[in-house]
């Protein structure tokens, strides 16, 4: 615990520096701001970029741990730089790098084509064999059905997840933690009917099968939204699916 | 992370008996050579190592069975605990079982 009196006025901040058109690599550039106990990293970010060096590209929006575009690594672990407290890193210096598995366009800025691409080969949106008419009224929904997939719907795509997952940093194609959870989310609602569509790319090499159950993204993933569980479920339909294709009446259970 | 490390030890364990099936086609007198090599020290060691690995291994993986499977009772999820449970029941009785045909 850190009591007001050896509280330290500044805290030193090791930003990872990268500019595509004339670095060869990224390199680190030391900043000591003000340190205040109620500071968070991105406050620090901010400051500097305020204060020391107007250059500095990063991406935030809310500044609440909802818009789920500050994701950074602070100290090698991914987190909303909102949400990350200086005071959690003290003495420092906090390093600050952008998020890992990712290329980076310039300093703490990733690509997020990949992710993009990802999330929205698994149809991440209600599909129906027929569209009820409008004036039919709204598809009725229990709270217990609601419950099935809530979690999973509670993502924010901050990435978090795949930067802390270790096979997403070393296979690029694996779809990842936050998509095949997203597709669980509507392969669990009572609403939709489309997992038949899903089921080709979240059920391959790729998909949940890639995953070998590390647990990081459940881990750091600011929502709870627990990837890693809604990647465990979807391996028992899938494994279920599989057996159940071998009898007369197979594959019938959607 | 030491549950990932368990598969080394559980590996190296499956070796061991797969070569163990392969003295006893060979005949008695090299199952018995084999029996001597499992006797000395090391090897003791090293099952007591794996018995401590298959254990954590086995415990960690029943405890994630609730993130695998959600069963839902109308509004409530039946809790963690209990699908926790069933499983280490069902795996101590399916021990007992597996012993039982083996001693008899």
């Amino acid at each position: 615990m850190t009591t007001a009196a050896t509280m330290p006025e500044t805290i030193m901040i090791d930003v990872a520096r990268y500019h595509p058109e004339h670095d060869e690599e990224p390199q680190y550039e030391r900043f000591e701001v003000p340190y205040r106990s109620d500071w968070v990293v991105l406050d620090a970010l901010n400051h500097i970029k305020d204060q020391d060096d107007g250059s500095l590209t990063y991406r935030w929006s809310c500044r609440m741990g909802v818009c789920g575009s500050c994701g950074m690594m602070v100290n090698g672990v991914p987190v909303l730089t909102c949400a990350a407290f200086l005071r959690d890193y003290l003495p420092g210096p906090v390093r600050v790098e952008p998020l890992a598995g990712f290329p980076v366009e310039r300093d703490l800025v990733v690509d997020l084509k990949d992710f993009i691409g990802k999330l929205s080969a698994v149809k991440p949106w209600i599909i129906r064999e027929e569209e009820t008419p409008l004036s039919e009224g709204e598809y009725k929904q229990s709270p217990g059905q609601l419950a099935d997939f809530k979690q999973f719907s509670m993502c924010i795509n901050c990435m978090l997840c795949y930067s802390a997952c270790p096979v997403y940093q070393h296979e690029e194609e694996f779809v990842g933690p936050a998509a095949l959870a997203l597709a669980q989310r509507y392969n669990a609602d009572s609403r939709d009917e489309g997992n038949a569509e899903r089921y080709p790319l979240i059920w391959s090499d790729d998909g949940i099968w890639d995953c070998t159950f590390v647990g990081e993204c459940s881990e750091v993933c600011p929502k709870h939204v627990d990837p890693a569980g809604a990647i465990q479920s979807a391996k028992l339909e899938s494994t279920v699916g599989w057996y159940t294709s071998f009898l007369p009446l197979g594959r019938k259970r959607d | 992370m030491l549950r990932e490390l368990s598969a080394v030890f559980m590996a190296v364990y499956v070796v061991l008996m797969v070569i163990m099936v392969s003295r006893i086609y060979e005949g008695q007198d090299a199952y018995e050579d084999y029996r001597d090599f499992l006797k000395s020290p090391f090897v003791i060691v090293f099952h007591l190592i794996a018995l401590a690995f298959a254990l954590l291994h086995s415990i960690t993986w029943f405890q994630a069975v609730p993130r695998a499977i959600r069963i839902r009772r109308g509004e409530e999820f039946v809790p963690p605990q209990a699908l926790i449970g069933t499983h280490i029941l069902a795996w101590f009785g399916i021990s007992v079982v597996i012993i039982g045909i083996f001693l008899i």
